[in-house]
């Protein structure tokens, strides 16, 4: 089975800029979540490159969050796992 | 209480990039955009207006730049004059940018429109001092005759009556911070500890440090040798080995680096020594901890009777300039740490040029598009200081005293000066059983410092992974 895929960057600005906090994204996972997610950090990712997206990002299946936290990650993610989206 | 995670310090943060990066393109007249760039036209605005908004975000920058509205002379200053001239924080530490200031309204209980009037009246019933009575169907409160206890609050059944705090007192633990003439909150700077609380607690980011960082960067370029002394809580501040966020200091051009671990070695010796001399006393008073300035300052500015049970102990960062002083006798020497209140005490040290804070690190690193987890290691004691860094946590000053006696002490320990700790810390005092004060301002230590870039939390959680 594949898995949905939350890919934080873990670049110097958006540790900086309020991500600092992302890449513990596992422990708020729900128990039921565990087997269904796979969350990777990544070197910058570029989109904060021209200043017009708001840090830190993260992408759900690809899906880019801005401005993400901890809680906004779990939002998305709960809704790709209800339509069973999964990574290409 | 402070604000958790927050756009008013992701936003002092982002400026801080934006001026950085300026200075050291050598765009300073740049600067003026960046109101505009923050708030174009058609954005929402955060208070009334965007033209609000840009005249704020202006005061913001001319506080990290070192300039108070108070020292605005002529409106028509642009930005990039002040970016020329960037003066530090020789003059000023903390700002409040009274043009961002809400002017929130005195604390009190508030009656909402949740209130319904009910036959019950568990407010009016309960009130100790009659202050409540009702008007057009709702409870009033009578602000001359209400004590704030809390009651009305506690009994109403559809949770109609709030207490409206004033964020920046209600964290003040000195009472320094109070409303003048013109109803706006002025810091009193006689009492201030530089703590650092209003700053993080103020919804609107009224209350803005200025910063080092301008000066370092020409100091830099200029090709003056300027050596990063670096305090313990660096660790967990980033997500990378300590050897790579040394690595990365190297990499925005600080000549060479010193562990304050190290001082903090030394000031662990003298301290214990002290504290030999005193246990040989009858009836002893207890040594208290030197290494927190906000916690010093307190002392002389509030409790003077206890200067005396202060260690005379130097703290970490006074003898690790002074140790670098004699290796790089003309060098600019920057204290790099979670804290404010290093700002304060940088000031009066005649070793220690500059002080800035992790946040301002961090601004500086990302101003120069450098990615810490990128850099190569850099690696500076063949003795790691462990003693040293246990400096950073609450509980780790009194265990590496304790260590260095081979004795079991015993320890007040404060972790985080606030209105409930300092009356338990003056029954302590009274008492007489403690043999150590082992006080931090900051809750769980410097690594909770009111400039980090991580929590104390999740900073003790990238040490332990």
């Amino acid at each position: 089975m594949k898995k949905h895929t939350v890919v934080i960057c873990t670049g110097t600005l958006c540790h900086v800029l309020g991500g600092s906090e992302l890449p513990s994204l596992g422990q708020s996972l729900p128990e039921a979540w565990r087997d269904l997610v796979n969350i990777k950090g990544s070197p910058c990712m570029g989109y904060c490159k021209d200043g017009a997206m708001q840090p830190p990002f993260v992408e759900v299946n690809g899906e880019l969050i801005q401005e993400a936290s901890v809680s906004k990650v779990l939002d998305c993610l709960e809704k790709h796992i209800a339509h069973g989206t999964k990574e290409k | 209480m402070a604000l958790r995670k927050s756009n008013t310090s992701i936003i002092r943060k982002d400026l801080m990039i934006r001026i950085f990066r300026l200075i050291l393109q050598e765009k300073t007249e740049e600067l003026d955009r960046i109101p505009l760039l923050l708030k174009p036209r058609g954005r929402d605005p955060w208070r009334c207006c965007l033209h609000k908004d840009r005249a704020v975000l202006k005061y913001k920058i001319m506080s990290i730049l070192g300039y108070a509205e108070e020292d605005e002379t002529d409106e028509l200053t642009p930005l990039s004059w002040y970016g020329e001239h960037a003066r530090g924080s020789q003059n000023r530490y903390l700002n409040l940018i009274s043009e961002a200031c809400s002017n929130c309204p005195s604390a009190s209980y508030v009656v909402t429109n949740l209130c319904r009037g009910c036959e019950a009246r568990p407010c009016q019933v309960n009130c100790p001092k009659n202050s409540i009575t009702f008007k057009n169907g709702q409870a009033f409160i009578d602000t001359e005759t209400c004590v704030s206890c809390g009651l009305c609050m506690r009994n109403c059944p559809y949770n109609a009556i709030q207490f409206q705090p004033r964020p920046c007192e209600e964290v003040c633990p000195v009472n320094a911070i109070s409303t003048n003439a013109e109803g706006h909150e002025e810091i009193d700077m006689e009492k201030c500890i530089l703590c650092g609380r209003c700053m993080q607690s103020c919804p609107f980011g009224a209350i803005i440090p200025s910063s080092d960082v301008p000066q370092i960067i020409q100091d830099i370029k200029s090709e003056t040798e300027v050596v990063a002394i670096v305090a313990p809580a660096i660790a967990g501040q980033f997500r990378a080995p300590l050897e790579q966020i040394y690595g990365a200091i190297k990499a925005v051009g600080f000549t060479s680096l010193y562990e304050v671990a190290e001082g903090a070695e030394l000031t662990a010796r003298q301290e214990a020594d002290e504290l030999v001399e005193l246990l040989k006393q009858s009836e002893n008073p207890g040594l208290m901890s030197s290494c927190c300035p906000a916690w010093v300052d307190y002392v002389e500015k509030n409790q003077p009777s206890w200067c005396s049970s202060i260690s005379h102990t130097p703290s970490p960062m006074v003898l690790s300039a002074i140790e670098v002083r004699k290796i790089h006798p003309n060098a600019k020497i920057a204290f790099i740490g979670p804290c404010l209140a290093k700002k304060g005490e940088a000031r009066k040290d005649p070793n220690v040029n500059y002080a800035m804070s992790f946040e301002e690190l961090g601004a500086l690193i990302v101003a120069h598009g450098v990615e810490v987890a990128e850099q190569d290691p850099y690696s500076l004691n063949e003795n790691v200081p462990e003693l040293g860094r246990n400096f950073a946590l609450s509980g780790g000053v009194a265990q590496s005293v304790s260590t260095l006696l081979g004795m079991e002490l015993k320890v007040h320990q404060v972790s985080g000066l606030n209105k409930e700790t300092i009356r338990q810390l003056k029954r302590a005092v009274k008492d007489k059983k403690s043999d150590f004060f082992e006080v931090m301002c900051c809750e769980g230590g410097c690594v909770g410092g009111a400039q980090t870039l991580t929590s104390a939390s999740e900073s003790v959680r990238i040490i332990n992974s």
